[in-house]
């Protein structure tokens, strides 16, 4: 690609023509320094490959100023054909430079591409611990899957007999429930209480609401905001078993905590 | 006599039309800058290189002024010019696309490293 052979054929003649014209045509600067900047192209292995097309148009423009110079007195016609040379040797760099630009995005989107599969692989095995934790949370409160979603009973033994007080064993239950809370802090729960058909209505109704505002008060107690828990006595209504045994009656005397979902929606009966 | 006559032969092979003969009227390479200027405008020469389109803009009109006297031969060079000008302001702005996008892909490279720096 050097400009060794670049217009062998037009100097010989043009050697001619200057022993016949007698008259030694004057150097061109610019078209030397576009020369030179020509044959610094050629030797930059980068813009002889990505520029090749515009060096040969360049090479083909420098032959055209040199014989134009060698001529003699076509300033003009050289002067343009040093300008379209020089165009071509800056479109030759610019192809060059674009291509190592365009390497250089290849290796960034790799790179990119594989940093966002290595956050994706730990964002699923994040979410993988998460629920394996939450699991494990929800089997140590006892909850139940139903149509409400995860549901913790505690049964009447927990409270004193006709008595909201919970007993130890069911602040050790509702403390579980608190623990819970803390490590969870999206989830609200509904604390609903139910009695069996016993006595009044209204009372059992009123009855069953103390019992679910006791719960409540020592979810409040162990530190979790208000906005977190709420409170419904349903009294007789939903029974889960008979109210003509004993056992049935037993049965139906309870709170439920339904538990809300990771956003706090809490489903209701 | 010959040695007179043959060097003006060979000149007059050499550059053809460069004489006082007005050459041939310069349909083709005003059809080509005219195309090289639209294609250049597209692909956004004219934010990232907006002198050079409108010195090749003012080459065409030029150009087209020259074909009016019939100068065909100072309007070919003009046209010739501004169609290298606007090739070189569209590959300029090819690669300032390349330049603008490399920019976006380390930033959100540079982000996703420290997503995942936050995670350890």
């Amino acid at each position: 690609m050097k400009r060794h052979y670049f217009g062998t054929v037009p100097v010989i003649t043009l050697a001619a023509l200057l022993t016949a014209c007698a008259s030694t045509p004057p150097e061109s600067p610019a078209l030397n320094e576009t020369k030179a900047a020509y044959d610094a192209a050629v030797d930059d292995p980068e813009i002889a490959r990505n520029g090749l097309s515009h060096l040969r148009n360049a090479n083909a423009a420098l032959d055209r100023a040199e014989a134009l110079r060698a001529e003699g007195g076509k300033e003009e016609a050289m002067g343009h054909q040093i300008y379209l040379a020089s165009r071509h040797l800056e479109l030759a760099r610019e192809q060059s430079l674009r291509a190592e630009l365009e390497a250089e995005l290849q290796e960034a989107e790799r790179r990119r591409d594989d940093l966002r599969i290595r956050i994706g692989d730990r964002r699923a095995q994040e979410a993988e611990i998460q629920a394996r934790m939450l699991r494990e949370q929800m089997d140590r409160l006892e909850a139940e899957q139903t149509d409400r979603g995860m549901v913790m009973t505690l049964d009447a033994v927990l409270f004193d007999i006709d008595s909201a007080d919970l007993k130890p064993g069911g602040e050790r239950t509702v403390r579980k429930l608190s623990d819970f809370m803390r490590e969870y802090p999206d989830y609200r729960v509904r604390v609903e209480g139910y009695t069996d058909s016993t006595g009044e209505a209204s009372y059992n109704q009123e009855l069953s609401l103390r019992r679910a505002q006791s719960v409540q008060n020592q979810l409040l107690e162990d530190g979790i905001s208000s906005d977190r828990v709420e409170v419904q006595g349903f009294g007789e209504e939903y029974p889960k078993a008979t109210n003509t045994t004993s056992a049935g009656r037993q049965e139906n005397r309870r709170v439920e905590i339904v538990i809300s979902d990771r956003d706090g929606n809490i489903g209701s009966r | 006599m010959f040695s007179r006559i043959f060097p003006l032969l060979v000149t007059g092979a050499l550059v053809t039309g460069c004489a006082t003969d007005p050459g041939p009227k310069p349909d083709d390479q005003l059809a080509a800058t005219e195309a090289a200027l639209l294609s250049a405008t597209n692909a956004g020469g004219e934010d990232t290189e907006p002198s050079m389109i409108i010195g090749a803009r003012e080459k065409l009109n030029t150009a087209e002024n020259l074909i009016a006297d019939e100068r065909y031969e100072e309007a070919r060079r003009l046209l010739e010019q501004a169609e290298v000008d606007a090739r070189l302001a569209e590959a300029r702005a090819d690669t300032q696309k390349v330049r603008e996008e490399l920019g976006d892909v380390r930033t959100s490279i540079d982000s996703l490293r420290r997503n995942l720096e936050n995670q350890n």
